[in-house]
């Protein structure tokens, strides 16, 4: 057992205390406020000690982490002016579902709400890609049912909504002021204000809650709402109301609260300090630790579990899904409440397994209906050599080298594989040769090696193939058909490895891993594929610290401070 | 079984307005609306629903054999088919057999639940789906899903496809035509398992794309949910619980065309086709809200949100909702197109267990052995046969509904085509030897009751093993639009490069053209 994880949790305090750190390093202004690190402990998600241990980060001998803020920026003069290189261009985004629904249940606190139908988004690695979410006319249908059920919904529950006394004749108008700033995510203008009112007395003479619940059916529609709509400007400074909605929809998945949205009030967002006096408070909200699981659940693609097909005798139902997917996020929620770094990602052998995963990996179950934090056996390092990620990427029969490969060529590395030969579909692979069956290795190779396809799969195979010892379940195996495995390959730079854990070594040890990362962080906090390539953003939340580690939560601080995500200001700006 | 229906006359006065109505009679089978714009133009609107199904075909015992085939390989093509040229059999001229008359026993397995309906039936064999030759996507069933219906390119990405599909494209010139109709003009549904393999069937695997105004198209999210597209396509059903606040809804959406007006005039091109786009929505709910206020339609007896039993019955207890929903918006000509795509079908509906597609679909594929089962492919073609044949019936039930509805000197049927569509050929992944099954002939715009093989004498784009294939499916779709009287339509790409894969005129290349209509198929 690793007793530092079985311990009290400090879950939620620590990546504070990270932040807080962080920040304090980045604004010389600020008093030290961290308290005591109390450093990694053996069995924790840190690396192993180095010949220098890394040095506690209260000492004050020692160097704490590089800061990742850019220097303060003061707000821009002339944002408007057009930059040569706008870091994230202003656009427009659909709440996705998710989105939708969560703000919908923040708008309406003690409302009972109908339940509400919303298609699905489509996903291309993350749900939230401005570029596929476009309208439909299912949706635009299903956002006035929604509309619609909502007002009647508030019929009965009107003070919760409105706090005025319906017969103050100004009560309407500060409806729209109080709840318009709610739902549009800033102040309402004249020109809102005017048609928001005129549907009032269109429908409310006489019947104020009738007013009420035409402006709510309004705005619960309006492009405003749904979508979130950066103004204008080839390369536009981000106004604090802006900043509000893109850190809250980046850390949270929803709306900003009263708090935020008054901090862009007061300014507070446009100075560094403010800016990360909001961000804490953010990170310390269990909506950020649900919006950190969810990006490794996209980005793991663990919802291909659900759809995986195993043999029947392997038993692989709904429960055994159910303990793959566990894992794995706990895996996640660990990385966050112990300053997971990248290399612990692809290289740490802690998990949290119950009984089904415990006989996976070879180790004592905990007690029935119980999980346990243990110390995995040698080769399962990382979450490249668990189940999840295994079971996820095979065959009901098979394992699948190219699922495998592919994922961490195009995930792990960017490496975009382009387009399979139209005429390689469906092609068969040998089943037999020389008398004997063929390893998957071997069908794989004969299948993929000759053009077009052995273009990219001399890229994909080598490092498929690494994972041939786990089989479809990802339980470890050592024969094919009776063969012995081979899972030597090599990167696409060729630098070879032997397995999986070697592979998994290299690849934390590599620049362009976190690189790549960094960018599937930055599209999925933006809601962007195509802004989510800024070199400066990319460098801020790739920097290693003293100890040259990269602290993944400290990727996504890096990120989301930074004036370039924070205010969309470019370097010319921020000088 | 005999199926009663009930009434929901809320408002037939402000119905009967919105429709253009004077003074209609009551229609056939209970059902309240007639088609006035049918009445006016002297015959009945004709109408298409395509059935849109996933993970492929079995030759085996969908094929029917020539007619001048050994009677040793019976009545249909049987497991020849999977290597006919192997076997010494002609497989490359062109052939037709008269299916009008052919009884449950006469038709290959895969049909017969089609018999009582031979006369209508039609069925396509050895089309190819040439315009997935430009496709630019991994994924087979992707580039099938966005190809089939549409004719484009299967270059679907996370923006568009290359073309809107052929029911979305039909609306809006039905729109045209006949402004009276709404945006309901063509139904999208999707009978969607609780869980399916893809998961996201609905967003990422989808038949059904919406013009996007420069030329592709965006996906269109069917409705999976009964009550829901009830409540939408009779709103009176729903209308009483919401009394001021639904006409109020139809204010607001008047309202906010104009607050998208000016937001749109403040983002950049492509922002701004989206919400314009998003207005245009908006509008045409208004339009609908309008149109069909609180609707007269009759609607079936018991048609709901299915709850009881388990999954594979609420699946099918779902499609035969659907079934009857278009059968109702057709009887009330709210709609004249409608498409119900069948999403990863529980496997226990067939007799099975297991993953359909790893399980069943590529084992019976031709000459996939894959995944350890290939052993047994026997056992998967069964499982597949019984997969088509749920299909068959399906479209069997919806077209009894319709074939029970009279209208004007026959029925609702008589100027129907059911079409019945996959995503691709096989468990192969291949593109070529498409077979497409259909159920009515358009208002005479089709000469029904025959198979029809047709020559393999067009290069393939996909297919390693042939060097050759039949014509292009975009001809199916263009003799559809036609079928429908539409006028004139084209295809992004006219034609595509067709190469010969294999044989003594390897690497061939032969434009094939897209467009056309097929020649033995209409009247």
């Amino acid at each position: 057992m690793i007793a530092p994880l079985t311990g009290p949790s400090n879950r939620t305090r620590l990546p504070v205390l990270l932040l807080a750190t962080l920040l304090v390093a980045c604004a010389p202004e600020a008093p030290p406020a961290a308290e005591p690190d109390p450093g990694p402990a053996p069995g924790t998600l840190e690396p192993e000690p180095a010949d220098d241990p890394p040095p506690a980060a209260d000492d004050p001998d020692e160097t704490p982490p590089k800061p990742v803020l850019e220097p303060e920026a003061e707000p821009d003069p002339e944002p408007d002016e057009p930059a040569a290189a706008c870091p994230t261009p202003p656009r427009m985004r659909r709440l996705n579902r998710r989105e939708y629904l969560a703000t919908i249940a923040d708008l309406f606190p003690g409302v009972p709400l109908p339940r509400l139908d919303v298609a699905p988004d489509p996903r291309d690695v993350f749900d939230n890609d401005a570029d596929a979410l476009a309208p439909s006319a299912l949706l635009v249908d299903q956002y006035a049912q929604a509309a619609l059920d909502i007002s009647a919904g508030i019929e009965q529950h009107i003070d919760l909504l409105v706090q005025c006394d319906h017969a103050d004749p100004w009560c309407p108008r500060d409806f729209i002021d109080t709840f318009g700033r709610r739902i549009y995510r800033r102040p309402i203008d004249d020109a809102e204000h005017e048609f928001l009112l005129g549907l009032y007395f269109d429908w409310g003479e006489g019947d104020f809650v009738l007013g009420i619940q035409a402006m709510v059916q309004a705005m619960l529609q309006s492009p405003t709402f749904l979508y979130r709509i950066e103004d204008a400007g080839p390369c536009h400074a981000l106004t604090p109301y802006e900043t509000a909605t893109r850190l809250s929809y980046a850390l949270w998945g929803t709306m900003p609260d009263d708090a935020l949205l008054d901090a862009a009030r007061d300014g507070d967002l446009d100075t560094g300090p403010g800016l990360r006096h909001a961000v804490v408070r953010m990170a310390e909200d269990p909506r950020f630790e649900e919006r950190w699981v969810d990006f490794f659940r996209q980005w793991m693609d663990l919802d291909r579990l659900e759809r995986a097909a195993k043999a029947p005798e392997d038993g692989f139902d709904e429960a055994a899904r159910s303990s793959y997917r566990a894992e794995m996020e706990d895996f996640a929620r660990q990385l966050l409440h112990r300053e997971g770094t990248l290399t612990d990602l692809l290289t740490s052998r802690v998990a949290r397994v119950d009984a089904r995963m415990a006989a996976l990996y070879g180790v004592d179950p905990p007690p029935a209906g119980e999980t346990a934090v243990v110390e995995l056996p040698r080769g399962r390092e990382g979450f490249l050599n668990r189940g999840a990620f295994l079971a996820a990427r095979a065959h009901p029969f098979e394992t699948s080298p190219i699922l495998r490969g592919v994922f961490v060529l195009e995930r792990l590395l960017c490496i975009e594989l382009g387009e399979q030969p139209a005429d390689s579909l469906g092609d068969e692979a040998p089943r037999e040769a020389e008398g004997r069956p063929l390893t998957t290795r071997e069908r794989t190779e004969a299948i993929t090696g000759r053009q077009p396809c052995s273009g990219c799969h001399s890229l994909i195979n080598p490092i498929g193939f690494a994972f041939e010892h786990f089989d479809t379940l990802g339980r470890t195996r050592y024969t094919d058909l009776g063969q012995r495995i081979d899972p030597r390959g090599h990167l696409p730079d060729g630098r070879p490895f032997g397995e999986s854990v070697e592979l998994a070594e290299l690849l934390a040890a590599d620049e362009a891993v976190a690189e790549c990362f960094a960018r599937h962080w930055l599209r999925y906090l933006l809601g962007d594929a195509d802004a989510a390539r800024d070199p400066e953003l990319i460098a801020a939340a790739t920097a290693r610290d003293a100890f040259g580690r990269i602290e993944l939560s400290r990727m996504v601080w890096s990120i989301v401070l930074h004036p370039r995500f924070a205010r969309n200001l470019t370097s010319e700006a921020d000088r | 079984m005999s199926r009663r229906t009930r009434r929901f006359v809320m408002d037939r006065r402000q119905a009967l307005r919105a429709m253009g109505l004077a003074g209609a009679g009551a229609m056939g089978c209970g059902l309240a609306l007639p088609r006035l714009a049918a009445a006016q133009a002297g015959r009945s609107p004709r109408r298409v629903v395509f059935v849109l199904a996933e993970l492929g075909w079995v030759a085996d015992t969908l094929r029917m054999r020539p007619p001048d085939a050994p009677p040793e390989f019976g009545r249909y093509a049987g497991p020849w088919f999977a290597d006919p040229v192997a076997m010494g059999l002609p497989d490359e001229d062109a052939y037709t057999l008269d299916l009008a008359g052919m009884g449950h026993g006469d038709l290959s397995p895969a049909l017969a639940p089609l018999a009582g309906h031979s006369g209508r039936l039609t069925v396509l064999d050895g089309l190819g789906l040439h315009s997935a030759g430009a496709g630019s996507v991994v994924d087979a069933h992707r580039i099938g899903h966005a190809v089939a219906i549409s004719g484009g390119a299967g270059g679907f990405d996370r923006r568009n496809n290359g073309l809107p599909s052929l029911d979305q494209r039909m609306a809006t010139r039905l729109r045209v035509l006949e402004p009276r109709l709404t945006d309901l003009a063509a139904l999208s549904f999707t009978v969607l398992p609780e869980m399916g393999r893809f998961g996201q069937v609905g967003p990422n695997y989808d038949f059904r794309f919406l013009d996007n105004g420069v030329g592709g198209g965006v996906p269109v999210p069917g409705e999976t949910r009964v009550d829901a597209a009830l409540a939408r396509l009779a709103p009176g059903t729903v209308a009483p619980r919401y009394g001021r606040l639904k006409a109020m809804r139809t204010d607001v959406l008047d309202a906010l065309s104009f607050e998208y007006t000016r937001i749109a005039g403040r983002v950049g091109a492509e922002d701004r086709a989206r919400l314009e786009l998003h207005r245009d929505l908006l509008r045409d709910l208004a339009a609908r809200d309008a149109a069909l206020g609180d609707s007269v339609c009759a609607v079936p007896e018991g048609v709901g949100q299915p709850n009881a039993g388990d999954a594979a019955a609420r699946y099918e207890a779902t499609s035969r909702s659907f079934a009857d929903l278009i059968a109702m918006a057709f009887s009330c000509d709210i709609a004249r197109v409608a498409s119900i795509q069948f999403a990863d079908p529980p496997t226990t509906l067939f007799g099975a267990g297991g993953d359909l597609d790893s399980g069943y679909a590529h084992p019976a594929g031709p000459d996939y052995q894959r995944n350890g089962v290939g052993g047994d492919r026997a056992a998967a073609v069964e499982v597949m046969t019984r997969h088509m044949q749920w299909h068959a019936q399906q479209i069997a039930l919806l077209a009894d509904r319709l074939a029970a509805m009279p209208e004007g000197d026959g029925t609702v049927l008589d100027h129907t085509a059911i079409v019945w569509v996959n995503e691709m050929t096989h468990g192969n992944h291949e593109f070529d030897q498409w077979p497409v099954v259909m159920v009515g002939d358009l208002g005479g715009a089709f000469r029904a009751g025959r198979y029809i093989r047709f020559a393999q004498d067009t290069p393939t784009v996909f297919g390693r093993d042939r060097q050759f294939c039949g014509v292009p499916h975009t001809r199916l779709l263009e003799s559809l639009w036609a079928g429908m009287e539409l006028g004139p339509i084209e295809f992004a790409a006219r034609t595509v490069p067709g190469v010969v894969r294999t044989g003594p005129f390897e690497g061939m290349r032969r434009d094939v053209v897209l467009g056309g209509t097929l020649d033995a198929l209409m009247a």
